[in-house]
């Protein structure tokens, strides 16, 4: 159902949907995972979407677990520990423990998700989510009675698991194998529309005639060929906590924790070519709030004696100002880290390419310490409703694999783009802030001024207006600029704009909503 | 090495007070910079003429004084211009210096101080190709609306948003920007900003070269600054109070935006006028008042001449009807 058709059956509150943000809760929920399991990683995806997905996007999460099931009991038990584990966080999970990715894959998207979803379209609305399961799952496990039937060697074990995998897919529809959407047409067109009926065809022209593709992705469910799971390397542990034998006071002695700590800090980030940005250090009191110091840097430091004399200068700071009880426990975390590993100039670097390294420098530099989404490119678009005739975008990201991505890159091929955004518009036309929503007013139109016909309000800018308490008296005006968006979009947006000086020279930018005939304010002249 | 500017100041004071010496022993004629904030459009009014060599120490003295209050800086650096050759005019380089900072000082919300920022910033990133960093106000629901900065002609691909949460992030941002030379411009609006961090961020433009505009409201105005140029920025009102200038439409249909124009008129459309002043010009004279004018369709930034009085656009009327008004009883009096 198109979004249009939609909003007119019910009254929703559309929120677009983020893929930057879903790869980054994915990524940080891969890195809370290795709790289970050291190899955690992202389904690697290719350049083509598989048959059966909407977008380019990761969406299922590997974890090797060879020979971690004995630590939890048994691989049953790791599993419900792990269902129990998503859902103290809210989520729901379709879990499949497999000898291969493939066929792991394929059993948990098409066997496990399929079902889920088609019981929860056919359950009660009203149903609570506590009587949903924890998750859902389904082991391909080998008949322990086939087993005993034949000597136990290695190879016929592997040969055990291959065919309990076979089993397992082979009802499973052909989309299951994580082919582009041509191959599987192609195969449906020829009546192949489960993977169990592959066996029918003649292995040698398969390669050829359907891609090496198929051929891959049929070895790799049947574990005929090697498939790793690629670890998303998650940001080492910069944390330190040091309890005490007796709480103490003695100022001195806390000093003396703290420089220890750094110095182990500052060795530990030299080993890895990384310097500190943001430290947080927190003194947990007797009967007291535990006191927090927030240590910010401009550049990254790993030097120890730096390092000791930011810190123990903050904590005889803090110290003086507040009067605390005994410490019994210090913690100190580098919450921010950055490389120290200053870039080699290239031989015939121009300033150009200069200006773009030390630009990324600065946007990765501002994102990580305010946030992705507080530093943004802008785009034009072709679009007349005012809020919808720009872009912006994080500059920065993760790549589809999880890694993040490099901003020299991105800020390169954007700047290699043919040409620039034109100019649309004359320098007045558009204002030079809009409000993020637009604010009500009060208008009031002389009667001398309104022109009724048919009952409507033809177009007449306001004599004055009332916004946060004050009245402004408009002295000039401008339009009305009619704007109306696509039907494609929902229910249209139809307003007139004008732009208005008030008595004292200000110009604003107003419009009336032509559905509702009320008045807002949506931007300023500055 | 960032100028230190605790002594100079002390220094410019007593060459100030040697000027004025020499200024009083001429009886009266005032220099310069003891008339600073009287404004340019003002004349001195002395009644006697300088001799040749008081006006040579006074020029000597004078171009003393800027040096010391420009910190050394050579005097042959070029400025980047300020978008409007008319602001250029008062300004000792003939534009902004690199490096340093400069404050646009709104009286009104909307009174025009941001469109005088992005015509600096794109003369600024024209001048040496770099990119324009824009530091959102953290406090006020309203943000840079980017269609407004291609009308001035900057390429949004040059440009970064940064819309921080708190003013501890901002005023961090703008250093940050500023410290960086591929960055040509940094438009920041830090509407509370202590002497310290005005310092740092000095320091900052200093170190990077960058030029930082900030925007900031009048109430900054008697606060210890640390800008080269702050600029007092009011909106003025037209002065003919028309309403209803002309009407246009725009209808999105299928892919392509069809403008019908409803009867718009190009003479009608509105240009805006803006009233400067500036408030603090480091090596220059300050107290200038201008009116600038936008214009509606280039958007070009020009000097409006000055007003004249009622009396002045009226008295060469009133001389010429009267010579020219044979029946008039004094004249034919006078001729008898």
């Amino acid at each position: 159902m198109r979004l249009s058709e939609a909003t007119a059956l019910v009254e929703a509150e559309v929120i677009e949907q983020d893929t930057h943000e879903e790869l980054e809760a994915l990524c940080h929920l891969a890195e809370q995972m290795q709790l289970f399991s050291p190899i955690v990683g992202l389904e690697q995806l290719e350049r083509k979407t598989w048959a059966g997905r909407n977008s380019l996007q990761p969406e299922c999460l590997l974890l090797d677990i060879t020979g971690i099931g004995q630590l939890f009991g048994s691989e049953e038990e790791l599993v419900q520990q792990f269902g129990a584990w998503l859902r103290e966080r809210h989520l729901f999970g379709c879990i499949t423990v497999a000898g291969s990715i493939g066929a792991a894959w394929a059993i948990a998207n098409y066997g496990l998700r399929r079902e889920s979803a088609l019981q929860c379209n056919l359950s009660d609305d009203d149903e609570q989510p506590e009587s949903l399961p924890a998750c859902r799952y389904q082991s391909v496990e080998v008949d322990e009675r086939e087993l005993e039937k034949t000597p136990e060697t290695q190879s016929t074990e592997a040969g055990w698991y291959d065919r309990a995998a076979e089993a397992a897919i082979a009802d499973l529809p052909i989309a299951a194998l994580r082919l582009a959407s041509d191959t599987v047409h192609s195969l449906q067109r020829l009546g192949i529309h489960r993977i169990g009926q592959l066996q029918t065809l003649p292995r040698q022209g398969m390669g050829t005639r359907l891609g090496e593709q198929l051929l891959l992705r049929w070895d790799q469910a049947l574990d005929r060929k090697e498939e790793p799971v690629v670890t998303l390397h998650s940001l080492p542990d910069w944390c330190l906590e040091d309890s005490l034998e007796y709480p103490t006071e003695h100022q001195e002695a806390i000093a003396e924790l703290l420089r220890r700590q750094g110095e182990v800090l500052a060795e530990r980030l030299q080993k890895r070519g990384q310097g500190a940005l943001r430290i947080l250090c927190r003194l947990d009191l007797v009967d007291a709030q535990p006191l927090l110091m927030q240590l910010g840097l401009f550049r990254p430091t790993n030097d120890a004696e730096h390092l000791e004399e930011l810190l123990v200068g903050q904590l005889e700071q803090v110290l003086q100002e507040n009067s605390i009880s005994a410490v019994w426990r210090l913690s100190l975390q580098a919450t921010l880290t950055a490389d120290m590993i200053w870039r080699q100039a290239d031989l015939f670097e121009g300033d150009q390419t200069a200006n773009r390294n030390q630009m990324a420098k600065l946007i990765d530099t501002l994102s990580s310490r305010l946030g992705r989404k507080q530093v943004m490119v802008g785009n034009v678009r072709r679009e007349s409703q005012p809020e919808l005739a720009y872009q912006l975008q994080p500059m920065t990201g993760r790549k589809q694999g999880g890694e993040q991505q490099d901003t020299v890159k991105k800020l390169s091929s954007r700047l290699a783009r043919r040409r620039a955004e034109p100019s649309t518009e004359d320098p007045l036309r558009r204002p030079t802030h809009l409000y993020k929503k637009p604010q009500s007013i009060e208008v009031s139109i002389e009667p001398t001024n309104e022109f009724v016909e048919d009952g409507a309000h033809l177009a007449t800018a306001p004599d004055s207006f009332l916004f946060q308490g004050k009245t402004y008296l408009v002295t000039t005006s401008c339009g009305p600029e009619r704007l109306e968006s696509g039907w494609w979009r929902g229910p249209s947006v139809r307003r007139d704009y004008y732009r208005i000086e008030v008595q004292d020279g200000s110009w604003w930018w107003i419009y009336r909503d032509l559905n509702t005939a009320t008045w807002f304010l949506h931007g300023i002249f500055d | 090495m960032p100028s230190s500017l605790a002594q100079p100041q002390t220094e410019a004071e007593r060459v100030q007070q040697r000027l004025a010496d020499v200024a009083s022993r001429r009886g009266g004629a005032s220099s310069p910079l003891a008339h600073s904030d009287r404004g340019l459009s003002e004349s001195p009014g002395e009644s006697a003429e300088p001799s040749a060599e008081h006006s040579k120490i006074v020029a000597r003295l004078a171009r003393e004084v800027r040096q010391l209050e420009t910190g050394g800086r050579p005097e042959t650096r070029s400025g980047i211009s300020s978008g409007c050759e008319a602001l250029d005019a008062y300004l000792p380089q003939q534009g902004y210096v690199p490096g340093t900072i400069i404050e646009y000082l709104r009286e009104t919300r909307a009174c025009g101080a941001s469109y005088l920022a992005f015509a600096a910033a794109a003369s600024a990133m024209q001048a040496d190709d770099g990119f324009l960093v824009l530091i959102d106000n953290q406090d006020i629901r309203s943000y840079f609306y980017p269609p407004a900065l291609t009308a001035h002609g900057i390429d949004l691909r040059k440009v970064v948003f940064v819309q921080p949460q708190s003013l501890g992030d901002a005023i961090w941002s703008v250093d940050q920007a500023l410290r960086t030379p591929a960055v040509s411009a940094v438009v920041a609006e830090l509407e509370s900003l202590d002497d310290r961090s005005a310092r740092r961020l000095q320091l900052a433009a200093e170190t990077g070269g960058t030029l930082a505009f900030l925007l900031r409201s009048a109430a900054a105005r008697h606060r210890p600054s640390w800008a080269e140029v702050q600029w007092l920025v009011r909106s003025r009102r037209r002065q003919s109070p028309l309403k209803q200038t002309s009407g246009e439409a725009i209808v999105e249909l299928g892919h392509e935006n069809q403008r019908q124009n409803l009867g718009a008129d190009a003479s009608k459309l509105i240009g805006r006028e803006l009233q400067v002043q500036l408030l603090r010009n480091r090596g220059g004279r300050c107290g200038a008042q201008l009116r600038l004018a936008i214009h509606p369709v280039t958007g070009a930034l020009q000097k409006v001449p000055p007003r004249k009085s009622r009396h002045e656009q009226t008295a060469s009327m009133r001389l010429a009807t009267q010579l020219a008004n044979p029946k008039n009883p004094s004249r034919r009096s006078h001729a008898g």
